[in-house]
């Protein structure tokens, strides 16, 4: 008896190796946060090295996933898969923010003010248009609490 | 350092009554108001001594600030603009009111959630814990809390 092996189509073949690998879910990640990005902040904020970020776009681009309208800047396509994968994925960033800020708020009277400094930097830097859009009153008053614990 | 607005000095005063009414404290604390600007020299004042190493970059999250209680020289700031809210307000104001330590913020967070009704400063986390501590030892314990020595979670 013959056995059948569905055959993946090209587009899923490049939906299965290009979404679900880490690099692609760090790019994905940063761009569901600010919306467009220039090619450096990608390497600098994902902290993939650039052949990786170079290759993860391409597949990226290819797969319809991103598009970069002006060189070098990079955004989310306006597909109906694209703009449903960014709601959840904002949800998923969300509770990712909200749980290292809670974390923070656990730890700053306990852990080192360099620890906590380097903490809220950090998320400021990677998540910025969040946290002033979501977490901006929970923000400050880590830094005041940080500030008091010095 | 800027001039307090009328709607500024009516929120401060509703944040003291409230305060004296919830807790039976007054709050001494002055408040002053400012741009994160003028935030800078008294907060950089509060901590240089004792960690000048930290100082660019906490002078880089000045301006995420809505406003800061500081216990060294008993003052409540508030950036102009961003901070004049009842809910940053009476936040600062229960900081210059506790007395317990560690776990500093997550009481006043629920605290200020109490008093208001407005919960858009507090995390889901947060929320969920303390609305089980409520449960079990009541909301006047939580009051009680703050203004104790000792842990703020130790109960």
């Amino acid at each position: 008896m013959a056995i059948h092996h569905p055959q993946k189509t090209r587009n899923e073949d490049y939906l299965d190796k290009t979404l679900g690998t880490p690099s692609a879910q760090k790019i994905l990640r940063f761009l569901v946060c600010w919306e467009k990005l220039p090619y450096r902040d990608l390497i600098v904020k994902s902290g993939l090295s650039e052949s990786n970020v170079y290759l993860t776009l391409k597949k990226l681009q290819q797969s319809g996933v991103v598009k970069s309208d002006v060189r070098g800047i990079y955004q989310l396509s306006e597909d109906e898969f694209t703009q449903s994968f960014k709601t959840a994925y904002s949800v998923l960033l969300k509770r990712i923010i909200s749980q290292n800020l809670y974390e923070i708020s656990r730890q700053i009277d306990v852990v080192s003010p360099e620890k906590i400094t380097d903490q809220l930097l950090y998320l400021k830097d990677a998540y910025k248009p969040f946290i002033e859009k979501f977490y901006s009153k929970k923000y400050s008053s880590l830094i005041g609490g940080l500030i008091n614990s010095i | 350092m800027g001039v307090i607005s009328d709607q500024l000095l009516e929120l401060d005063s509703q944040g003291r009554s409230l305060i004296k009414k919830e807790f039976g404290v007054q709050v001494t604390a002055e408040i002053r108001i400012g741009t994160s600007t003028d935030l800078i020299p008294p907060i950089r004042k509060s901590f240089t001594e004792r960690a000048p190493h930290l100082v660019s970059k906490i002078e880089s999250l000045i301006p995420d600030l809505d406003g800061i209680y500081l216990k060294d020289t008993h003052e409540i700031w508030i950036v102009q603009g961003r901070g004049e809210k009842f809910q940053t307000i009476v936040h600062e104001m229960l900081h210059s009111i506790q007395k317990c330590f560690p776990n500093r913020e997550n009481i006043v967070d629920f605290l200020v959630y109490k008093l208001t009704g407005l919960n858009d400063s507090i995390l889901p986390e947060v929320l969920t814990e303390w609305i089980e501590i409520e449960k079990s030892i009541g909301l006047k314990n939580v009051k009680k809390l703050l203004l104790s020595e000792g842990d703020c979670e130790e109960f």
